[in-house]
């Protein structure tokens, strides 16, 4: 018997809640019966008519009940050019009648494409050969079939719970200290990208080899360290320093692996060096390496030492003028000045101010911000606190993608354990600092990406961009002056605060490091730091390997559905704000010669015009018919597409809309023969 | 605070928008989403302007006057880029059933030349005339959240709301049902903002002899 009745009485009667109500039933149901919307709207005093008007703006909510099963096949970019479409097919005929089967725009799981994501949980890599046989065994049963929390099943209980709570960072840290274990360790990379391709097996095989070989090597479950394309990944770790990284781990390859590294003969494998070398890893140091599950391992490694140091020299405005000289930038793909949002909102007259972390990644094809929440957690959540004491915030909300469950688990754990030790709440370590920190979820609104379309959503509504002024520093979430601050950016700046304005702008051209999801066709597709001013050839060829198949490349889709369509002339041109080739969000998806332009286009296009809040008349209606133009049997009229996208360039409210048209755009330039 | 608009000087007050002071000058500017007593919504980017040393054509609706600004509303890029605005907006509607002027649009269509929509209709919805005083016809709606707005800020009422994303966004009630169905009062605040007659009152019925 279903308990939504009672979670849904659970909540406060406010708006603010209509999310999470609705995702509390979504959860219980997996759909939003009438009733159930009857029921929050009137529990939540919401007019049912605008509540339906929410339910049905975000795509994740289903208005009907799906069959016993659900299956969707992943056809963004990365998945359909690597096989998602043969999959969709081949499921078409073989997917029986207890199967709602669907396909989606993207798992942001792209660096194990082809995927398919069965009852809620990810499979990676998939064939059409055994894609009926995937979809009819049953997962790893820590992975829960739910679809609910994901992978919260494997989260061990490994990292120490007792805190020490309201003591100063030196007995934390001297608390931490006391919790090392010595001795060599296994660490497994546990992250979305690995479930998909069995981790899960993967860990059950080596406790259960380690058990057999009476070994007294510890096992950490950390996040993926970058080496998608290699996953699973068990790197052993002497107490020297010396590390074996043991690639393709699946359980089967286990014993071989672990015989070979044990005799001395591991061989490491020259693909691993070749994707690590050539990258510049600050923001991503401890991700693939910390327990993420553990507060006393990320205190071990430096964690919430730059913080502590913050709050001693009690001088919000330092950690301000320290990210202004440092010149740090937001990373959400508008490369604004961060520090300019925190002195904006200190400034600012309204109480109480308000900090949102922008961890609603949902440009398909970009999937850097999960890694880097699932990987080290407790770096983001310091980078929060900084932000929120630079700028005078007294409440933190975490706003996590809706499908992204492992970042959310993680990320809670990560929350919970804090005020544990007194590092969230009341008078953070014994200061007079307080803030609170509360996890949201979002339902898979593209245009949450657009900041006041979030902080509509947080207040329970539509998300549609506000138009500006006023600025959310100084009227944003409630009306309230508020900063909202991308995952990544917020990543920078414990390192900042840490080593210093100087040691920053002296990497990647004033511009530091950036990090990049990267897909398609590269041999080794993964979570990429490099530093700003490094080209796309580094991207594809140095770190990526290059074509697997040896085809040539036709271009690079950079910044997913707002992003641009490069070729490889402009390879080598550095990848910098502001210059020719513009970083974006962070995402690469390599096409090789074998695709067509066009499909890449309407993929991108399609999915804007979906996507689109409906709010503004050029976005809403200008990138649907220019779906149509490209949709159309004749010949493409350049000049009226050219001037078409132009005007939602132009005219469009929100900078989503405004960039909608850049792929249709940039394909016309520079691939015109593909769009006959 | 000093503005020129179109070569003429106007006065406007701190906290004046550049829309305020182009219809101080009673310069006509199409501005079908802004409803002269609530602040900007932005959704129909028709006041598009073209304003000295500042890039692109900010919508002048929520934009800030500010003292020596040079504006044109009549400058050519503003002009093309609000025409092909307009002819979205206009490609939204079908123009049988007696809809033929359209209201403020049909004014802003015309005063561009724009003599037939560019794009075919993408969609047939049927009347709902299921109140009594009102009509919804949205065959004439351009979503520009006028009504929605005095239906919830204004009267808080909440009977109606924008519905769905994307190109299937619609203005409706909940489970997409008639308007009888839901608290609407005909309190009529949504008829008196709609820019384009979409909601519109039904005819006088005539009067009863004896």
């Amino acid at each position: 018997v279903s308990d939504w009745h009672a979670a849904v009485r659970g909540f406060p009667r406010e708006r603010t809640w209509l999310l999470p109500a609705l995702h509390a039933v979504g959860h219980e149901l997996r759909w939003i019966p009438a009733d159930a919307l009857r029921e929050i709207a009137s529990h939540l005093r919401v007019p049912l008519s605008e509540a339906y008007g929410v339910v049905t703006h975000y795509p994740e909510f289903r208005l009907e009940e799906p069959r016993k099963r659900v299956v969707r096949v992943c056809t963004g970019v990365s998945c359909r050019i690597r096989g998602g479409l043969d999959l969709l097919k081949a499921l078409q005929g073989a997917a029986g009648d207890d199967v709602t089967l669907e396909h989606f725009d993207c798992a942001f799981n792209c660096s194990v494409a082809p995927l398919v994501e069965v009852d809620g949980v990810h499979r990676g890599r998939v064939s059409v050969a055994d894609v009926s046989a995937v979809i009819s065994t049953p997962p790893h049963p820590a992975l829960s079939p739910s679809g609910g929390e994901g992978s919260a099943g494997l989260l061990l209980p490994s990292g120490e719970r007792v805190g020490v709570r309201g003591g100063s960072y030196s007995e934390l840290l001297r608390h931490a200290q006391s919790l090392a274990q010595q001795g060599p360790t296994l660490v497994v990379g546990v992250g979305s990208c690995s479930l998909a391709v069995g981790v899960a097996e993967t860990l059950a095989a080596l406790r259960e080899e380690v058990a057999r070989r009476k070994w007294s090597a510890r096992i950490v479950t950390a996040g993926c360290g970058g080496l998608c394309w290699a996953a699973p990944v068990v790197t052993m770790l002497a107490p020297d320093g010396e590390a074996r990284v043991l690639i393709h781990a699946t359980a089967d390859r286990l014993p071989a692996l672990l015989d070979a590294a044990a005799a001395d003969r591991h061989e490491p494998d020259p693909g691993v060096g070749d994707f690590l070398s050539h990258q510049r890893r600050e923001l991503t140091a401890s991700c693939g390496l910390v327990d993420p599950d553990d507060i006393a391992d990320a205190i071990r490694r430096g964690s919430y030492a730059a913080l502590a140091g913050a709050i001693t020299g009690g001088e919000p405005g330092a950690v301000i003028e320290t990210a202004k000289a440092a010149g740090l930038r937001g990373r959400g793909g508008a490369y604004f000045a961060a520090a300019l949002k925190w002195e904006g909102a200190r400034n600012a007259a309204g109480s109480p101010k308000y900090l949102i972390v922008n961890a609603e990644e949902g440009e398909p094809g970009i999937f850097k911000d999960r890694h880097l929440m699932e990987g080290d957690p407790h770096r983001l959540l310091e980078g929060a606190l900084l932000a929120a004491y630079a700028s005078g915030a007294t409440r933190v909300y975490l706003y996590i993608h809706g499908e992204a469950h492992l970042s959310a688990a993680r990320m809670a754990r990560a929350v919970e354990d804090a005020r544990r030790w007194g590092l969230v709440g009341e008078r953070i370590l014994a200061s007079d600092f307080s803030v609170d920190v509360e996890i949201r979820r979002g339902a898979g609104g593209f245009v949450l990406g657009e900041e006041t379309a979030l902080m509509e959503s947080l207040e329970g509504r539509r998300a549609m961009p506000r138009p500006k002024p006023p600025f959310p520093t100084e009227a944003g979430l409630f009306a309230r002056p508020t900063v909202i601050n991308n995952v990544e950016t917020l990543f920078a700046v414990p390192l900042i605060v840490a080593h210093g304005a100087a040691w920053w702008s002296a990497l990647g051209q004033g511009h530091g490091t950036k990090c990049f999801g990267l897909s398609g066709h590269v041999a080794r597709p993964g979570l990429v730091e490099i530093e700003m001013g490094a080209t796309l050839r580094d991207l594809l060829e140095r770190i990526g390997g290059g074509v697997p198949s040896g085809r040539a490349l036709k271009g690079a889709v950079l910044g997913g559905p707002s992003g641009i369509i490069v070729p490889p002339r402009d390879f080598d041109e550095p990848l910098l704000p502001g210059g020719r080739v513009n970083p974006g969000t962070g995402g690469v998806v390599a096409i090789d010669e074998t695709v067509a332009v066009r499909d890449v286009v309407r993929t991108l296009l399609d999915f804007n015009t979906r996507e689109s809040c409906g709010k503004c008349t050029p976005c809403r209606e200008g990138t649907a018919r220019l779906r149509d133009m490209l949709d159309s049997s004749g010949s493409l009229d350049h000049s009226a597409v050219a001037e078409l996208s132009e005007v939602v360039r132009v005219a469009s409210l929100c900078g989503l809309g405004q960039a909608a048209p850049l792929s249709i755009l940039s394909a016309l330039r520079e691939f015109p023969a593909e769009l006959r | 605070m000093k503005l020129t608009i179109d070569g003429r000087g106007v006065e406007v007050l701190p906290g004046a928008t550049v829309l305020d002071a182009v219809n101080r000058l009673d310069i006509e500017l199409p501005q079908l989403c802004k409803d002269p007593d609530r602040a900007p919504l932005g959704a129909c980017r028709t006041c598009l302007v073209h304003v000295e040393g500042q890039r692109g054509l900010p919508a002048s609706c929520h934009l800030p006057a500010r003292d020596g600004m040079v504006v044109q509303t009549t400058h050519p890029d503003a002009v093309k880029t609000r025409r092909a605005v307009l002819d979205l907006t206009r490609s939204m509607l079908s123009a049988d059933d007696g809809r033929d002027d359209f209201g403020q649009l049909g004014e802003a269509a015309s005063r561009h030349a724009l003599a037939a929509p560019g794009h075919a209709a993408k969609h047939r919805f049927p009347v709902d005339a299921s109140k009594s005083f009102f009509v919804l016809d949205r065959e004439a709606c351009i979503l520009c959240g006028r009504c929605t707005t005095a239906c919830d800020d204004v009267q808080l009422i909440g009977a109606i709301s924008l519905i769905g994303r994307g190109h299937d966004m619609r203005v409706g009630v909940a489970g997409d049902a008639l308007m009888s169905s839901s608290i609407c009062t005909s309190c009529g605040q949504c008829v008196a903002t709609c820019p384009t007659g979409a909601l519109r009152p039904k005819e006088t019925p005539a009067p009863i002899t004896r």
